[in-house]
């Protein structure tokens, strides 16, 4: 690079930068017009100046930029009406999901032998059509006909010899008063009874108490064997309070 | 905490064409547009980094035209600005050879109508490639570059925030820079004309 080279150069800086006098500048302006060359290398030094101010105003842009895309408010997407609907359809589905699975743990978490049994207990009524009179009403009948339960469980405990009518009064005594060991054993007596004399006589009521008795005394696969039975029988007198639920409930228990 | 600037439309182009309280401006674009021009972009087909990317181009855009009198207030800045985000997004897609939806989508007050920007605006691709070059310039150079030629600092503020010996050190500095970024330009034809196309407009 000769001197009048770089002397050109530092001229074209100075006049670019606005540092020449008004004589300097006169003279450095007439000489651009007659000297392409020289008015060349002026663009050259305006388009780099072009580029810094680019590259500078960029930078301070995305400064600004990273510092306040935080603070700001993000814009929103507007869903379309049927991604709308698919959303809310979905936030439905999910509390409901949501609301059965309380109620679905609700149910099972409060599930309890007592519980079922309570809801499903009834007491026993005696009726009160003797036949014809003739008969004479023994003295376990005629305690629980006046609910006295305690005593009716204390008459069947000493007799080995109960009628199978008896028997069963004293099994659902036991139940009353909360002994269901005893209950049980009445029960099964009568059943083995039946059996062993081909008769069917209280079958169906001792079937549908002992299945219960079993449940509160926690024996749920006796419980559920009995259950079965009757629910699977529709000419069963007890078919229709034995429902699928209660035994699905059962099976659940011993889960607990 | 900073103080929050809000400038009217005209002190804000006031303010970008004199170069002067150039970060509250370009933040109070952000404050009062970015929500709006944003929600244009998200809802015609883009994700939000393509709505901040499409921002800072219409940012770069609209102080550029400022500064360079093509922005003479023909219409309010919020016109303005909304069809330069328009026009760069619209491009951006055909871009990426994606269609806008069957159904352009407006925000609340967002005019429907939008001037023709299209003759304005730079190539984004061709303003990337021009930064890009001045990227390889060394950090002292383009620090003195910058501080000097974009934000118009004196030798003297320049030799006290770099810390030099003296003015004539900082004025050589800065010939030497500015020569080297001339020859990087010179020997690069087509970025020259691009650069001249950016400049003449």
């Amino acid at each position: 690079m000769d001197n009048s080279t770089h002397h050109n150069e530092e001229l074209l800086i100075r006049y670019l930068d606005g540092d020449l006098s008004a004589e300097e500048k006169n003279i450095l302006e007439q000489r651009l017009k007659q000297n392409k060359e020289l008015a060349d290398e002026l663009e050259s030094l305006q388009l780099a100046r072009e580029a810094i101010r680019n590259y500078g105003l960029k930078q301070q842009v995305r400064n600004i930029h990273s510092s306040i895309r935080k603070q700001i408010k993000a814009p929103v997407r507007q869903m379309s009406r049927g991604r709308k609907f698919a959303r809310y359809s979905l936030a439905a589905a999910a509390s409901l999901l949501i609301i059965m699975i309380g109620v679905l743990g609700y149910n099972f978490y409060t599930l309890s032998p007592a519980k079922i049994f309570n809801a499903n207990y009834q007491p026993y009524e005696l009726s009160n059509v003797r036949d014809g009179g003739t008969t004479k009403e023994s003295g376990i009948e005629q305690a629980f006909r006046n609910k006295e339960f305690s005593k009716v469980a204390e008459l069947g405990k000493g007799s080995v010899q109960l009628s199978q009518r008896d028997r069963f009064l004293a099994g659902v005594a036991n139940a009353e008063t909360g002994n269901f060991t005893s209950s049980i054993d009445h029960f099964k007596k009568l059943l083995a009874t039946n059996q062993a004399t081909n008769t069917d006589t209280m079958m169906a009521e001792t079937e549908f108490y002992l299945a219960l008795v079993y449940i509160r005394n926690r024996d749920y696969d006796q419980a559920v064997d009995l259950m079965t039975k009757i629910h699977d029988n529709p000419t069963h007198p007890y078919h229709e309070k034995i429902s699928g639920k209660l035994i699905r409930k059962v099976k659940m228990l011993k889960w607990r | 905490m900073e103080a929050v600037h809000n400038f009217s439309d005209t002190e804000l182009v006031a303010n970008i064409r004199l170069g002067s309280r150039l970060d509250e401006s370009i933040k109070t674009i952000y404050r009062n547009y970015f929500e709006s021009l944003g929600w244009y972009v998200i809802n015609n087909n883009g994700t939000r980094q393509d709505a901040e990317d499409i921002f800072q181009e219409v940012v770069l855009s609209f102080i550029d035209l400022v500064q360079k009198d093509k922005f003479r207030g023909e219409s309010t800045v919020k016109t303005f600005l909304f069809s330069l985000n328009r026009h760069l997004w619209l491009n951006e897609l055909k871009r990426r050879g994606r269609a806008l939806a069957r159904e352009e989508k407006y925000g609340k007050g967002q005019e429907r109508t939008s001037l023709d920007v299209s003759h304005l605006i730079v190539n984004k691709e061709d303003r990337n490639k021009v930064i890009e070059l001045v990227g390889k310039l060394g950090d002292t150079c383009k620090k003195i570059l910058v501080l000097f030629y974009y934000e118009n600092r004196s030798i003297n503020e320049i030799l006290k925030t770099l810390h030099y010996e003296n003015e004539q050190v900082v004025r050589n500095k800065k010939s030497k820079c500015l020569k080297q970024l001339t020859a990087m330009i010179n020997e690069n034809p087509s970025l020259k004309q691009t650069l001249k196309n950016i400049l003449n407009g």
